[in-house]
């Protein structure tokens, strides 16, 4: 069952092109996204999330067109960036109530059981720029699991994150592994092996520019 | 979707709030001191753009309605980045939200920008009263429809811009620092080409007689003291790289002076339409401009001391030496 397929994607900036000719067709399972430094990683993970409009290429998520039927589409989908993307004034509750209103659901208790699992619960109603840079990770982290996404993209993951909350995070990824596709981008080798995700060398996917 | 609405409105217009705040605090004062000022038949100035919206809700000038649009989209322009929801955009792009409550939270954040104008359309609507309602109203809607298409226009950031003119090497990277900054440094140099077109026009209806290079030479000071606030953002711009440059086998003056070409670059703009108009239209003045690009110079790189080293006085040293500039130069060019 393909649940995040793309066709001859294609990025550019300024134009210069990235990457071109990448395709996916991935069925429920762990993925990591390998590659070196400015190879796109982060680029695809933001065509795939429909932050950023590809150059040429066609997504799917879940079996609904990402451009044709946004909505659909995006409901099926979880997507953690490297950086924070909140606004610093905002707490860790604003962002989980924020992505739990766009899906037009609750956090859950899956959501409850990663708080937990990150020992979140006494930053929740920090400003986010007063957060560490691992509790920021972890406040994200918790929000792609909102609406139990069938496609879970995350950008360097562990980057942070202590090592019971990368546990708890490896351990949250092996359960939604068989209903969801997690595709993840990761510099780390022991993460990566951890999660026993399938490796997908960027190289490898993409005709490079 | 009322829910996400609700949660997400209240941030977006806390973000434009913090990032245009202070902006957005020296229009209202600017407006509430031209309120003191009255022009004919007790009318202030306050009034006049009211008095201009109820004479185009009437219907009575085509090209006021274009000069109107025109300018709500470029109001809008240099500060696309605040109003478009700075970085939680990508991330909000992401989320499964109809685009009517997209456009929704846009319009939200655009009548927040948009205060004064409403301020100015209530004042309009009680000089033009209730039949000038509809008039009104469809200038509110095509102003607001503007500035959505500008705000979603798909333009490349102005870094690239600044990296692609065609300017010394040495500037490139002021230019890019000042592209970071799109809404203070566009902003800043509208009002300077404003004063300037503002000079021109008072000029041209003295029929240039003796006061309208005095009047240039008042537009010049005011042009400096605004352009002058470039050199804070350079300073504070250079703050990270400031060691490194040191280290590296450049002048002491280095910074310094790729900030003073920098602002003279900016200040050229404004100089050079009002030389233009003037050439044209008094060519025998030409001979003072040509004296007056030399203190005119001078007057921008003198700025750069009190601006950095005025502290919270900067400003007010700044005017004072623009002020003393200005009278100096218009009591040579009497002479």
């Amino acid at each position: 069952m393909t649940l995040l397929f793309a066709r001859d994607l294609a990025v550019a900036y300024d134009g210069r092109r990235i990457f071109s000719g990448v395709d996916l067709d991935l069925g429920p399972g762990v993925y990591a996204l390998t590659g070196r430094n400015g190879t796109g990683k982060s680029t695809l993970l933001r065509l795939l999330a429909g932050a950023q409009r590809p150059a040429q290429g066609q997504i799917s998520i879940a079996g609904h067109d990402l451009v044709r039927q946004p909505i659909a589409a995006r409901r099926q989908l979880s997507y953690a960036p490297d950086e924070n993307p909140a606004y610093p004034f905002m707490t860790g509750d604003d962002v989980l109530r924020l992505v739990a209103a766009a899906k037009s659901t609750a956090p859950g208790p899956v959501v409850d059981s990663l708080v937990a699992a990150f020992g979140l619960a006494p930053f929740l109603d920090e400003r986010v720029d007063a957060l560490s840079l691992g509790t920021q990770k972890k406040v994200l982290l918790a929000a792609t699991w909102v609406g139990a996404p069938d496609v879970i993209l995350l950008d360097e993951p562990s980057n942070g994150l202590d090592a019971p909350s990368r546990d708890a995070l490896v351990a949250r990824i092996g359960v939604d592994s068989a209903r969801a596709v997690i595709l993840f981008a990761s510099h780390e080798a022991e993460f990566v092996a951890d999660t026993g995700a399938t490796v997908l060398a960027l190289d490898s996917l993409a005709r490079a520019a | 979707m009322l829910r996400y609405y609700l949660v997400h409105a209240p941030a977006r217009l806390r973000h434009y709030a913090e990032l245009s705040g202070r902006a957005a605090l020296r229009q209202w004062q600017g407006t509430l001191l031209l309120g003191l000022l009255v022009v004919g038949q007790a009318t202030t100035i306050f009034m006049l753009p009211a008095l201009l919206l109820v004479h185009l809700a009437r219907g009575e000038s085509l090209t006021g309605v274009i000069v109107l649009a025109l300018f709500a989209g470029l109001y809008v322009l240099p500060q696309r980045p605040a109003l478009r929801g700075g970085a939680l955009a990508p991330f909000a792009a992401t989320l499964p939200v109809t685009r009517l409550t997209r456009v929704l939270l846009d319009l939200t954040v655009l009548l927040a920008a948009d205060a004064l104008l409403l301020l100015e359309l209530g004042l309009a609507l009680s000089l033009g009263g209730l039949p000038a309602l509809p008039g009104l109203l469809c200038l509110l809607v095509l102003v607001l429809l503007v500035q959505l298409l500008t705000l979603h226009l798909r333009l490349p950031h102005p870094r690239l811009i600044a990296r692609r003119l065609p300017v010394p090497s040495m500037l490139k990277p002021n230019l890019q620092a000042l592209a970071e900054h799109p809404a203070g440094t566009g902003g800043r140099l509208l009002v300077a080409i404003g004063l300037a077109a503002l000079a021109v026009a008072a000029a041209t209806a003295f029929q240039f007689d003796a006061r309208a290079v005095s009047v240039a030479i008042g537009a010049l000071a005011l042009i400096g003291v605004v352009l002058a606030d470039l050199y804070r953002v350079l300073y504070a711009a250079h703050a990270p790289i400031r060691v490194f440059i040191a280290a590296l086998p450049l002048s002491p003056h280095h910074l310094l002076l790729r900030d003073l070409l920098t602002v003279l670059l900016f200040g050229s703009v404004p100089f050079l339409i009002l030389v233009a108009w003037f050439g044209v239209f008094d060519p025998g003045s030409l001979a003072a401009f040509a004296l007056l690009a030399i203190a005119y110079t001078g007057l921008l790189a003198a700025l750069r001391w009190p601006v950095l080293r005025g502290g919270g006085l900067g400003a007010m040293f700044a005017a004072i030496l623009a002020a003393g500039w200005a009278g100096s130069a218009i009591a040579m060019v009497l002479k």
